[in-house]
């Protein structure tokens, strides 16, 4: 057994035991997971960026991005994820981070998106200008574009101290096979893909390989961009869902993800402070166990 | 590509309604009052080629080769790429058919005759479809909840003015009509995917209003040519 899998082990134990300590202080303790990697534990709700955040020069949408930030801070978030692919959301996070004095909970999470590996870390240093953080606690190669090429760079920027983590990302299942290739062969910390109680791929064979080799794990389009949530809210939630302490249909689906063993986050997306809350809502109270995990999947899938 | 084939629009349109619509106002605000000087161009051109006597096709296609530009740089470049990067590469095709409609106004080796709208039947759906981008598809917009201050409008937002472009275009003759209607019609496409790709299907009001009145206008220059000839 190599460190990093005995340190990968050790995470998830402790991950476990937070998540134990979860049930047992249900109103209090908040859900938080271990990246396996390093044992550094995260808020299991973060934020996305895409489409919320990308509202260029516009003085009031900023402003008020800005407050969401700050709630999203005061309620325990962490993990903030944002790409170069989303317009102006990273210069409007940069904006709102400045406004609130750098919150000492931020994991900043951005990508890399260029075809050219060569332009990677000049993109990155970019990224970096417009967040305004020292550094990047992780930065991702944004779905698998110029891969090799930009691990090169982000494992030398690790190595550096430049960047904390570094990971992939792909979305709506698309390639998985190359996402499985480059999760055994290269030491990545974080693999970020798609997942929500209708999108269940991942459940295959990227969440047992996570598991295995110690790979964080990010889940996207928790609520399908919006779809999955909408159609739901359309029928009551079952009666049952206070079991597991779900007010809401955010929380019943977003308890779904991050009850997953392999799962460290989910980052749902919104612009609203009332649906922001509903979703750092998820991180307290009872989890579902697996046979309520089916249940749940049962019940969305009879909608 | 295949991986390209994968993306649906909505991947690709990565901003909201409310975003798109909020640049329209910021827009609005930030160049007033061009947009009563856009719509007096708007006019003065139907009021040009109203009348059986011939007009010179230069005082038409250069003030809409002017309004074009002025789209490319203050909407695109300004405005648009603060949301999306691509509207860099739509500005530049703005100003490409700011080119064209230029050269083909100034250049006396492309001819382009316009035929009057109140003599030539077969410009009727050129002029309806002008007051259709100048006048309905504000006020749709309006009606349909968006803020006043935001609604588009000929010369300053793209929708329009490609749209009253082809109506000008359909009240012209001449082979290089065609080639300086492919941008706008191109543009009603991207206009419409745009909207598509936001969740609101009614962006294809766009492209279907460009396609009913240029199939209206190939009707009636059919029944025209076999009446009496178009003016020169």
């Amino acid at each position: 057994m190599n460190r990093r899998r005995l340190i990968a082990l050790l995470a998830m134990g402790v991950g476990a035991l937070v998540s134990g300590t979860t049930r047992a202080n249900a109103r209090q303790a908040m859900l938080v997971k271990s990246i396996p990697s390093s044992g550094e534990r995260i808020p299991a709700i973060g934020m996305g960026s895409s489409v919320t955040f990308n509202v260029g020069d516009d003085a009031s949408a900023r402003a008020q991005r800005a407050e969401l930030l700050r709630a999203f801070f005061r309620l325990g978030g962490g993990m903030l994820d944002s790409s170069p692919m989303y317009g102006s959301s990273e210069a409007v996070i940069g904006d709102g981070l400045s406004r609130l004095g750098r919150p000492p909970g931020l994991f900043a999470a951005t990508k890399v998106w260029t075809s050219s590996g060569e332009d990677g870390p000049a993109e990155i240093e970019v990224s970096r200008g417009l967040w305004g953080v020292e550094r990047f606690d992780l930065v991702q190669v944004h779905n698998l574009l110029a891969w090799e090429a930009h691990l090169e760079t982000l494992f030398e920027m690790k190595r550096q101290g430049a960047v904390r983590y570094v990971g992939i990302t792909t979305s709506h299942g698309r390639r998985h096979a190359d996402l499985e290739t480059i999760m055994r062969a290269w030491p990545i910390d974080f693999v970020q893909a798609t997942y929500n109680i209708r999108d269940r791929e991942v459940e295959q064979r990227i969440l047992p390989l996570a598991a295995e080799r110690g790979i964080a794990f990010i889940a996207n389009r928790p609520f399908q961009r919006g779809g999955l949530i909408d159609a739901a809210k359309r029928h009551p939630l079952p009666a049952w869902a206070q079991d597991i302490d779900c007010a809401d249909w955010a929380a019943f689906l977003l308890k779904f993800i991050v009850s997953h063993p392999a799962v460290t986050c989910a980052i749902p997306a919104t612009t609203r402070i009332d649906h922001l809350t509903e979703n750092m809502a998820a991180m307290h109270g009872r989890l579902p166990d697996p046979q309520t995990r089916q249940r749940m999947i049962d019940y969305v899938e009879g909608l | 590509m295949g991986v390209w084939a994968s993306y649906s629009l909505a991947d690709l349109v990565l901003f909201s309604p409310q975003a798109y619509f909020r640049l329209y106002e910021l827009h609005n605000a930030a160049i007033w009052p061009l947009q009563p000087l856009a719509l007096a161009i708007a006019v003065g051109l139907l009021l040009l080629i109203r009348g059986a006597r011939a007009t010179a096709a230069w005082r038409v296609l250069v003030p809409l080769a002017a309004v074009w530009s002025l789209v490319a740089w203050w909407f695109f470049v300004e405005r648009y790429a603060q949301i999306n990067p691509v509207a860099v590469w739509f500005g530049a095709g703005f100003a490409l058919q700011a080119l064209l409609l230029m050269v083909a106004g100034v250049w006396r080796r492309v001819r382009i005759d316009l035929a009057g709208w109140r003599t030539s039947p077969a410009s009727l759906p050129g002029l309806v479809l002008v007051l259709y981008a100048v006048l309905v598809h504000p006020l749709g917009q309006i009606l349909s909840g968006r803020a006043w201050i935001g609604a588009e409008v000929f010369g300053v937002a793209p929708d329009p003015t490609a749209l009253a472009t082809l109506g000008f275009l359909l009240m012209a003759r001449g082979r290089a009509v065609w080639l300086l209607a492919a941008i706008p019609l191109l543009w009603c496409l991207v206009s419409a995917a745009t909207y598509i790709g936001m969740g609101l299907h009614a962006g294809i009001l766009t492209p279907a209003i460009a396609v009913a009145a240029l199939l209206w206008s190939a009707v009636a220059r059919r029944g025209e040519r076999t009446a009496t000839p178009v003016l020169p």
